[in-house]
């Protein structure tokens, strides 16, 4: 599409490229979860890319685009349909961060309350006893319905944990803020298949969140301020740096773009390729250990950022059947299930649809377990479904 | 205004959240995916009930307001762009399959539904709904009818109308009509391919066919496009009937290797042959054609090995187009049809004509159908690149016509190819098209603006008369009128009291563009938008930017506010482009002055006595312009001078150069505007002459917006400080090398006093905002000989209704 937009520094940059590639052809359109819930040109990855361009030309404010960019779950299944190849994510990460500044006051406070709490275990350990003692009420109402009745105990994971037998590799662990927080046995699963699989891993310290929620959330800044951290923390004399969650694995691949022009590039662009999802490692390096006990019937969930965002589909499904396990693919697999970082925070009844589609497909299945490699949509999904619900690190572990 | 009107009534048939008329809903609407065409619709509405449907159709038709019927917006000819001035009715909601027959093979569906589902939801008969054009997993069944969609399995399977039995139809007028396929002539298959001319479908009963038992697809490479489209028609002539034949050439190959990633080969063309039906038959042709293909000289074959890698395949195929993005920034898409014999000639001529328009040409086609789609790939940012891509397209066009083909297989005319259709068919055949389409649609409501030549009206010429006629009986039942036009200057088209407002709005269309006589000629209702867009498709313009276009300024009304833009200054304004009017005067009578050539000395001048009239010598219904060719691109250099005096001065050191503007905003600052080749190398030379601290700017659209003004003053630069003086704390900018003015005159301040300092520096102006009353200021001209002018054509004072602000204190 041709446009008039002006180009200052790369992020514009990578804005009017993404604008330039979009032929408005339509093929994202029926892999994108808010058009094929509303039927809304606007609310879909075409619509809003031509809104984006209108706003960046100056033709519309940016106030009125700013419902339907905000509708965007950010799944990127768009990206997977475009035979154009448009790089919508970079598009709508730039484009949020410039809109941030310019929010209402007070949508910008709920937000930032939100973006306080949930990457900082600690902090959302607090909100969710808070939560549990008061009512529910007030903007982190939909936020403390994510959690289950009851908080798994603490459970810190250790600086090193070896590997059994020969050592094939050596990797760093990134533990997740609300991974921890809500399931820490998918770290311990994490350190235990790799051990087994003869990978020694290290779990930095001085580690905090890998900033993703906040960089999707256009809070550059402090997307940046935590990754920062991280720059300094992983040590760059592993194999890999392992990502267990499909969000903070495709936001930490993101470093590099969150700080383009910035001192730290360099440095964000050689951590950011050394970061891999679990599932992708394990499935490159090849499993040793033997079957799992118990086989089960296992519906696949793609998770968005794992799927679209890092291209790791077949990896999980090539795991799950060596461990023994049948391995089946819901109907709609693209379509996001609604939990997108804090988007079932924001827009509630959007995520609940979702939600609720997504359960009926993989219900449909007839499966025994669903496998997600995203703390994410594990919680979404249990919320609508009675099929109990696993990482597909814990279902090679033999739980 | 109607729309309005129309609105009011949607309102009573749609909830808020489906009538969309706040921009950032409305905007998403504005193409399809033929993006060179952008036109925002007043409103979209989503019906869920085929009663919604109706309901709107009749709407329209109460308020003649015109509609566009959408489904998906996946139309590569620019079927479902907007109409200026109309709603879209966006079907997509009603998605419903109404009914699956596995015994009569049938499916009824709702117009919504995708195409891909029907098949979804047969498959489990073992049945499919076989017409598969590339954008099947989103396309719409009801765009599929309106333009006859084809896609790759055509050879053997045909197109949508050979699929569709049964139609359900709400005619322009809101009418329903049934139409089924039985006794009689094939009214659906006159339906089907209407590109939404004959209005909107509620039901469709389609077709299934069997899944094939067996499917065997083979690819085949070939050293050149000739020798696979020979290949095509030694399989043909050998009696086989593939289900289909495509073609890809290089870049095509590449294009979808960079994109989906199939493995095709890397080589010059690439046949691919698609066998299917009851095993035991697939697998006896699959003999005969490895033989024919061995023969034909392919390189390298190779069959697919399972369901998996033949869809890879095929989504390869049918992404082609998109991924073309990869390739180049821009390209165009074409779809035109030859014998079958004669693809191998097409194809070679085809290459020369991209050589000789130094253009690169990719081509991916349904090789079985002769259905060509050439991919012109240019890059929009050059220069002069977009009109060499479309003239090639024009010529590739002419070729298919040439050989005894079609100007589009499967795309449809839309807005892209109407003026081609005149190329095709003669002047009878298509004056019975026209005539079918005036008998179906008498106001011509239902997807304006597609399909016929743009050269004549949009509207139906009887239509034009009628209002013509109208407008000559209103100026004569009442006393005092006074015309109006888009509404974007009130102050001098909202009727006092006593006064009947005329409303000029069916008055609109383009009644004739010859781009090559630079001249063009429209109704006096039509928004000088419309116009703009017409000649931009064709590189040329109006240069005296008429004002206001975007709040919907008519021509009418430019004219006869005698308002130009900021381009009046290098080229002249509205009077030197007006070469043509023909207008009601006084008496009721229809009068016409000058022509359609650009020199004609003949008699009074009546078009420049139309220009600044106010509506006050006549009701304008045609006018006629002299065009240019607009400048590939503009750039503008801002310069920062301390005060206006300066700012004048600085004006006189751009002799010499082809400034195509020139704006001063107070207190110093200069717009200077240069259009053609070497922007940044002229802009920066205009920098060193005029030694001011300036910024140059590429795109420079915004600079040159209309500013908000509630008065507009026509001076000139000597008196210009000593009124500027004067003028602290008015929001104001000055135009046209300061010959032209725009004033923010507030509400509260008294328009005698702006009148007096008018009057003290020899400057006149003319309000464009604020309640009905005098509208006049400043220094009059024209005294007793305008008098005498305006009896002649008015001589009962029917247009007396603009005065100037003295008249009104004596009064």
């Amino acid at each position: 599409m041709r446009h008039a937009i002006r180009i200052e520094g790369p992020q514009s940059a990578a804005m009017a490229d993404a604008i330039g590639s979009c032929v408005h052809c339509g093929f994202c359109l029926p892999t994108c979860p808010t058009y094929v819930t509303g039927g809304e040109e606007s609310h879909s990855p075409r619509g809003r890319i031509f809104l984006m361009k209108d706003v960046l030309e100056g033709s519309v404010g940016l106030e009125q685009a700013l419902a339907p960019i905000d509708s965007c779950l950010g799944c990127q299944a768009c990206v997977t349909a475009c035979p154009s190849g448009v790089e919508y994510g970079e598009l709508i990460t730039a484009f949020r961060a410039q809109a941030e500044p310019r929010r209402p006051l007070a949508e910008r406070a709920t937000r930032t309350l939100v973006h306080r709490t949930l990457p900082y275990p600690r902090r959302f350990r607090v909100a969710a006893r808070l939560g549990r003692l008061a009512p529910r009420i007030g903007p982190l109402k939909p936020m403390l319905e994510l959690l289950p009745d009851r908080l798994p105990k603490r459970a810190p994971l250790p600086a090193v944990f070896p590997a059994e037998g020969r050592r094939r590799a050596r990797v760093a662990l990134l533990a997740g803020c609300a991974q921890q927080v809500l399931d820490p046995d998918i770290g311990w699963a994490t350190l235990r298949v790799l051990a087994r699989n003869g990978v020694e891993t290290v779990v930095p310290r001085g580690q905090g969140c890998c900033g993703s929620l906040a960089l999707h959330g256009g809070r550059g800044d402090q997307a940046r301020r935590l990754a920062r951290r991280n720059l300094a923390a992983f040590p760059d004399d592993v194999d890999a740096v392992i990502a267990n969650a499909a969000g903070c694995g495709s936001g930490m691949r993101e470093y590099g773009l969150l700080f383009a022009g910035e001192p730290d590039e360099d440095a964000a662009r050689a951590l950011a390729a050394r970061v891999v999802d679990v599932s992708a490692f394990l499935d490159e390096l090849g499993l040793v250990t033997p079957e799992v006990a118990k086989p089960l019937r296992v519906a696949y969930h793609d998770a968005c950022h794992l799927a679209h965002a890092q291209k790791v589909r077949e990896a999980p499904q090539r795991l799950l059947r060596a461990a023994g396990h049948e391995v089946v693919v819901p109907d709609e697999w693209e379509l996001c299930c609604g939990s997108a970082g804090t988007y079932n925070v924001e827009q509630p009844a959007t995520a609940e649809e979702l939600g609720r589609r997504k359960a009926a497909n993989l219900r449909a299945t007839g499966a025994d377990v669903v496998a997600a490699g995203n703390v994410g949509c594990l919680t979404q999904i249990r919320r609508y479904l009675d099929v109990p619900v696993r990482h597909t690190i814990q279902l090679l572990d033999g739980v | 205004v109607p729309v309005a009107e129309l609105l009011r009534g949607l309102r009573e048939i749609y909830p808020a959240e489906r009538l969309l008329t706040e921009p950032a809903r409305v905007a998403p609407y504005e193409s399809d995916a033929l993006t060179s065409f952008r036109r925002r619709p007043e409103a979209v509405v989503l019906p869920e009930t085929r009663e919604e449907v109706v309901d709107t159709v009749r709407a329209c038709h109460r308020e003649r307001v015109p509609f566009v019927a959408r489904g998906s917006g996946t139309s590569l000819s620019g079927g479902s762009l907007p109409v200026e001035g109309g709603i879209v009715i966006g079907l997509n909601r009603l998605n419903r399959i109404l009914r699956l027959d596995p015994l009569e093979r049938v499916a009824v569906v709702e117009p919504g539904v995708i195409n891909a589902h029907v098949s979804r939801a047969a498959a489990a008969h073992g049945l499919f709904y076989a017409p598969d054009p590339s954008s099947q997993s989103i396309c719409t069944i009801g765009g599929n009818i309106a333009f006859n969609s084809g896609g790759a399995h055509c050879l053997k399977h045909g197109m949508t109308a050979s699929h569709v039995l049964g139609l359900e139809a709400v005619l322009p007028d809101g009418e329903v009509a049934r139409l089924d396929s039985g006794v009689g002539p094939d009214w659906v298959g006159g339906f089907v391919g209407s590109e939404g001319l004959f209005g909107i479908v509620l039901e469709a009963t389609l077709r299934l066919v069997p899944v094939p038992e067996a499917t065997h697809t083979v690819l085949a490479a070939y050293p050149d496009l000739r020798a696979a489209g020979d290949a095509v028609a030694a399989v043909v002539a050998a009696g086989l009937l593939p289900v289909a034949m495509e073609i890809m050439d290089e870049l095509a190959i590449e294009a979808a290797e960079s994109s989906v990633k199939p493995g095709y080969p890397d080589v010059p063309a690439l046949l691919l042959v698609e066998l299917d039906g009851e095993r035991a038959c697939v697998e006896a042709d699959v003999a005969r054609l490895a033989e024919l293909i061995r023969a034909s000289g392919a390189t390298e074959v190779r069959a697919t090995q399972d369901a998996a890698e033949r869809a890879l395949i095929w989504k390869g195929r049918k992404s082609a187009f998109s991924a073309v993005g990869w390739l180049a920034p821009d390209y165009l898409v074409q779809d035109g049809c030859v014998p079958r014999t004669r693809l191998g000639e097409a194809l070679e001529q085809i290459g020369r004509l991209a050589d000789r328009a130094g253009l690169r040409v990719a081509n991916v086609f349904h090789a079985g159908d002769g259905n060509l789609h050439p991919l012109i790939l240019f890059d929009g940012r050059e220069p002069g690149a977009v009109e060499r891509a479309e003239a090639l397209a024009g010529e590739i066009l002419d070729l298919c016509i040439a050989l005894g083909g079609s100007i589009t297989g499967e795309h449809g005319i839309g807005v892209e190819k109407r003026d081609f259709l005149p190329r095709m068919f003669g002047a009878d055949d298509l004056a019975a098209m026209r005539r079918i389409h005036r008998a179906v649609d008498p106001l011509g409501l239902a997807n304006r603006g597609k399909m016929f030549p743009a050269r004549s009206s949009d509207r139906p010429p009887a239509q034009v008369d009628d209002a013509v006629r109208a407008l000559q009986d209103a100026v004569r039942e009442h006393p005092r009128v006074l015309p109006r036009g888009g509404g974007s200057k009130p102050a001098l088209s909202t009727p006092p009291e006593g006064v009947t407002p005329l409303v000029l709005s069916a008055l609109r269309g383009i009644v004739e563009y010859d781009p090559e006589e630079l001249t063009i000629t429209a109704l006096a209702g039509t928004p000088v938008r419309v116009v703009q867009e017409a000649l931009a498709a064709h590189g040329q313009h109006l240069p005296f930017d008429p004002p206001l276009a975007r709040a919907g300024a008519t021509l009418g009304g430019v004219v006869a506010s005698g308002l130009s833009g900021p381009g009046a200054y290098r080229y002249g304004g509205v009077r030197d482009f007006i070469i043509g009017a023909r207008f009601v005067d006084g008496t009721g009578a229809l009068v016409g002055g000058g022509g359609r050539v650009v020199k004609n000395a003949a008699g009074f001048d009546l078009p420049r006595l139309m220009v600044g009239s106010l509506g006050r010598l006549g009701v304008l219904v045609e006018v006629a312009f002299k065009v240019f060719p607009a400048p590939p691109a503009y750039g503008t250099l801002v310069a920062e001078a301390p005060d206006l005096p300066t700012a004048l001065e600085a004006m006189r050191r751009t002799v010499g150069f082809d400034v195509e503007a020139l704006d001063l905003e107070p207190p110093g600052r200069l717009l200077i505007r240069l259009g053609g080749p070497a922007l940044e190398l002229r802009l920066e030379r205009l920098r060193r002459v005029l030694g001011l601290p300036a910024e140059k700017v590429l795109i420079d659209a915004a600079l040159w917006d209309d500013p908000p003004a509630s008065v507009r003053i026509t001076t000139g630069p000597r008196g210009l400080a000593r009124l500027d003086a004067r003028l602290d704390g008015v929001p104001r900018r000055y135009s046209a090398g300061a010959t032209a003015g725009w004033l923010d005159w507030p509400d509260d301040r008294p328009l005698a006093e702006l009148d007096r300092l008018l009057c003290d520096t020899g400057a006149a102006a003319v309000r464009l905002t604020g309640p009905p009353g005098p509208v006049l200021l400043g220094a009059t001209t024209g005294g007793a000989f305008a008098e005498r002018v305006r009896r002649g054509l008015d001589p009962d004072g029917r247009f007396a209704g603009q005065a100037t602000v003295r008249e009104a204190v004596a009064a």
